[in-house]
């Protein structure tokens, strides 16, 4: 690289500069430095980094690709181990190592799939919540969002699998894979008519699993016409789709015996004989009960002759069918060495037969020592139950907290749920109520049903005046189903009261709701909510409608009617409505702050203080700053209803002044004259009542206590 | 002995003496002799939604090294709960009495999982001597929950509407060595402190909040008059 010293001699430079142009371009230093002489002058170290500087210039780009591919082939080693992992069947590692890479590359979603189908096995709160992300996703095979949903579906409330179904694409929403899933979460939540609702929009009938559903549903509405159309359409499947049998005459078992028509046994039998290979236990037993549908007098032999051919092949299944002929005795007979052998499927189906033949004394010993298999939780519930039939007051409550303590034991999020359940089913409401609230309270990650179809938990709630528990399940419910205006209201409602939300809250969260919705419990909560703001001509604008009669309301919504008409200035009208008022019926929060807005007997306000005969100048400015602040709220409260109703409207600024007017003169005349009417229909009761009175003191009798 | 030399061996003793003089005067500064009120609340112990916290008094009452006090709740059906403390120095040094207005409700509450939702325009109980101002704040739980408004209120011998949360010896409360410093020149060194700080829950607003307060808790609060000399302040 010495470019000028290998080809020019220093002695020559000199002998030639005698003959060049003096000046400083061709003296000889300039021309060394021409010549690439500074890098002669170099030190070596200098020379290295300038070289090294220059080659690592030059990478740079290289370098980006090359971390790219770095980077690319660790995330598809980590992808691969994760998968290894869950193929192996290590969830929690799989698991964490598909966190780690959807946390390391958050755009990237191959992980997902992953991990949920390892969050299933570790038992991960986190399921739902990412299925939900998954499904939102417009990329991903059939088979992963199938499984995401069909995790929703199972696991997740059904607010939230409600509005995750709604949000779901329509081919989707048709399509039997995904709407299975969905149907039959309705069907254990035991929403019937919206499972048929869904039904009914299907005009592909193909698909056996959907006809099954079907099927289900005729049976389970139970009416001889339902049951004869289950019973046509599956003649007509067996028919047109023999294949279909196998998976669709289980709804046979679900009809009970006397509903079966005698045309099955043709229908059945020309079904088993068109099919190849030896029939099933379970459709001999199907023949068998069509065959006494079709022949009454024929029982006996049949049942003989069943019992003879399979009862030593499959003595379970003979017990069940013994059990839909009534014959509990036999399937008694057929169960006990089944039970010795500690069967779970035995053990619940002759805990039901003792259960019909009335036998106490040997369910309740039967449930002493259930084997494994069976829920520990129902188990214990049904034993309460017997407690409680035997009057038991000691054992009831015990093992009613024993049957919870399993439950909650148990890692399955539903385990309370399924208690719930069946405590309604054995008829313990209390019970079955005490456990809904502890599932509820559990949290979000449990398949809790709608708010509507717990509506009585929260009413006994209400009842009970359980305000804390109450405040909880309305919390949670108000998450879980953010556009449900009566778990909203009333939860806001609720949450003013106690302290829990503030009434601006109330007002912001509630206008979405009152600009779509009418309904006198949402006016009521928003005009409370504008009573306790100190706005009472909004709340007074709510509520005024005279059409309402107050008295057929809830008390609460008449007390605040009252409230509004005491801030107002109708305190004698107020009065009517508080006259006999049932307080016993409203909850503790509801009683102490509405008493403490009714009573208007004593100023609270600094300068009217009795003792205020000089007033300092802390109290002055104190009160100053108070009423600048409400008059402050005051206003931001009118401007934002009134750009509401500007929006809503779209009309003239004009327009609605004169109309607000003219609703002002009119509310005013019809508000006078109903305060009229009120006091006069007071003056006349209080003179009933005085006569009434005068009438009972002079026949000698008491006087009844008003209803 | 010449009287000249014994004056000139006095005059360096005497800016000496003008101090000893001057800091005897300020130190003892000379008391108003007219009589006034203070503030006794006696805790409701015949009230049976009351309740008396003795232990969690017992805890604090070391490091406040108050004189006197109590802490309790009054809660019961239909009514808020209440909860109260009310704590008493006397004859103590102006550092006692300067910490009780340095101590606001959000460092006190905030260090029990509280935090500071709203702050009101201050309340005033009563008047002219017998005047309480109450710095008036919201407080709900880190994590939601159910809010608590807090009336805390300090009273001082000599100091008519103290204010905490505005300026008092017309320094900002923060500001701790601006205050010692104005105690100092104004020589502030109180017969008596009190402190009473409530917090009310269960109620939808202040204003409500305040209506129970100042009804059911207020009016218990009984003003006895002191004679400055008195040696009975207890």
């Amino acid at each position: 690289m010495d470019y000028g010293r290998s080809h020019i001699s220093p002695s020559k430079i000199m002998s030639t500069s005698s003959q060049l142009p003096k000046g400083p371009l061709f003296s000889t230093s300039a021309m060394s430095v021409r010549s690439g002489g500074w890098w002669g002058k170099l030190h070596p170290l200098w020379k290295t980094l300038l070289v090294v500087a220059v080659l690592g210039v030059l990478a740079l780009p290289f370098l980006g690709s090359a971390k790219k591919v770095y980077k690319s082939q660790r995330y598809e080693s980590d992808l691969a181990s994760a998968k290894q992992a869950l193929t192996a069947g290590q969830d929690v590692k799989a698991r964490d190592l598909s966190l780690a890479l959807l946390r390391s590359h958050p755009k990237k979603t191959d992980a997902l799939p992953i991990f949920m189908r390892a969050a299933v096995g570790a038992a991960d709160s986190r399921l739902v919540a990412v299925a939900r992300g998954y499904l939102s996703l417009d990329t991903g095979d059939k088979a992963d969002r199938l499984f995401a949903w069909h995790e929703i579906a199972k696991q997740s409330p059904m607010g939230i699998a409600g509005l995750t179904w709604m949000s779901m694409h329509k081919d989707e929403k048709a399509d039997p894979d995904f709407l299975i899933p969905w149907l039959e979460r309705l069907m254990i939540e035991g929403l019937s008519r919206e499972v048929e609702a869904v039904l009914a929009v299907q005009l592909d009938q193909s698909n056996p699993r959907v006809e099954r559903i079907r099927l289900a549903m005729l049976a389970k509405r139970g009416t001889e016409i339902s049951l004869r159309e289950l019973q046509a359409r599956l003649l007509d499947r067996l028919a047109n789709h023999p294949d279909d049998g196998p998976m669709l005459l289980a709804a046979l078992d679900e009809i009970p015996q006397a509903a079966v028509i005698p045309y099955f046994f043709t229908g059945l039998g020309e079904w088993l004989k068109s099919r190849s290979g030896e029939p099933t236990v379970e459709d001999q037993l199907r023949l068998a009960r069509c065959e006494i549908a079709a022949n009454p007098e024929s029982m006996e032999p049949v049942v003989t002759r069943t019992l003879a051919s399979y009862a030593a092949k499959d003595p379970l299944a003979v017990a069940k069918w013994c059990t839909t002929l009534k014959r509990f005795d036999q399937a008694e007979t057929l169960l006990e060495p089944l039970v010795a052998k500690a069967d779970p499927a035995a053990f619940k189906l002759i805990a039901d037969v003792l259960e019909r033949l009335g036998k106490v004394d040997q369910w309740d010993k039967l449930l002493e020592t259930p084997p494994a298999g069976v829920s520990l939780p129902e188990i214990l519930c049904d034993r309460a139950f017997i407690a409680a039939s035997r009057g038991d007051e000691r054992a009831q409550p015990k093992f009613e907290q024993e049957a919870v303590a399993a439950a909650e034991l148990r890692t399955k999020s539903d385990s309370l749920i399924l208690l719930a359940r069946h405590a309604t089913r054995r008829g313990m409401s209390a019970y079955a109520e005490e456990i809904w609230v502890k599932a509820i309270r559990s949290g979000p990650t449990s398949p809790l049903p709608f708010f509507s179809s717990i509506s009585h938990v929260v009413e006994s709630l209400a009842r009970n005046r359980n305000e804390s528990k109450l405040v909880d399940v309305l919390s949670i419910y108000r998450f879980l189903e953010p556009a449900n205006v009566d778990a909203v209201t009333q939860f806001l409602y609720l949450g003013c009261l106690t302290g829990n939300v503030t009434p601006d809250r109330v007002l912001t969260e509630l206008a979405p709701f009152k600009a779509n919705i009418k309904s006198l419990q949402l006016d009521c909560t928003i005009a409370f909510a504008n009573v306790l703001e100190g706005n009472y001509a909004i709340a007074e604008k709510l509520t005024h409608d005279t059409s309402i009669d107050w008295f057929i309301q809830v008390p609460a919504l008449r007390a605040i009617r009252a409230i509004i008409l005491t801030k107002t200035g109708s305190k004698e009208e107020a009065d009517i409505y508080m006259e006999d008022f049932p307080w016993a019926s409203l909850l503790p929060c509801e009683t102490r702050v509405f008493r403490e807005l009714l009573d208007e007997s004593e100023q609270t306000d600094e300068i009217a203080h009795p003792a205020n005969a000089e007033e300092t100048e802390a109290a002055k400015a104190a009160m100053a700053a108070r009423l600048a602040e409400r008059d402050k709220v005051t206003q931001s409260t009118k401007d934002a209803i009134a750009a509401m109703e500007a929006k809503q409207a779209g009309e003239s600024e004009e327009s609605k002044i004169e109309e607000r007017a003219k609703r002002a003169d009119q509310g005013k005349r019809v508000e006078q004259a109903r305060q009229a009417k009120r006091t006069k229909e007071a003056e006349e009761i209080r003179a009933a009542k005085q006569a009434k009175a005068k009438e009972a003191d002079e026949s000698g009798e008491a006087e009844p206590n008003r209803p | 002995m010449n009287l000249r030399r014994v004056i000139l061996c006095l005059v360096p003793l005497l800016p000496v003496l003008a101090a000893e003089i001057f800091s005897y005067k300020w130190m003892n500064p000379a008391k108003s002799a007219l009589p006034y009120q203070r503030p006794v609340f006696v805790p409701p112990l015949e009230n049976k939604s009351f309740e008396l916290d003795r232990d969690q008094y017992d805890e604090v009452k070391g490091e406040l090294m108050c004189n006197g006090g109590w802490i309790g709740k009054q809660a019961g059906e239909g009514m808020p709960s209440t909860s109260l403390v009310w704590i008493e120095w006397d004859r103590t040094s102006s550092r006692n009495t300067l910490e009780a207005f340095r101590h606001m409700p959000e460092q006190c509450l905030g260090s029990i999982g509280m935090k500071l939702e709203r702050s009101y325009p201050r309340r005033v109980y009563g008047s002219g001597e017998q005047q309480l101002v109450f710095d008036t704040t919201l407080f709900r739980p880190l994590r939601g929950g159910t809010s608590m408004f807090v009336y805390k209120a300090v009273w001082i011998s000599g100091l008519v509407g103290a204010d905490i949360r505005e300026n008092v010896l017309a320094t900002n409360y923060m500001d701790l060595g601006a205050l010692r410093f104005a105690a100092a020149t104004h020589r502030f060194n109180p017969e008596h402190t009190r402190v009473l700080m409530a917090g009310v829950s269960g109620l939808p607003s202040e204003e409500l909040a305040w209506k129970s307060f100042s009804r059911k808790i207020l009016p218990q609060i009984q003003w006895t008059t002191v004679a400055p000399t008195s040696h009975l302040l207890k």
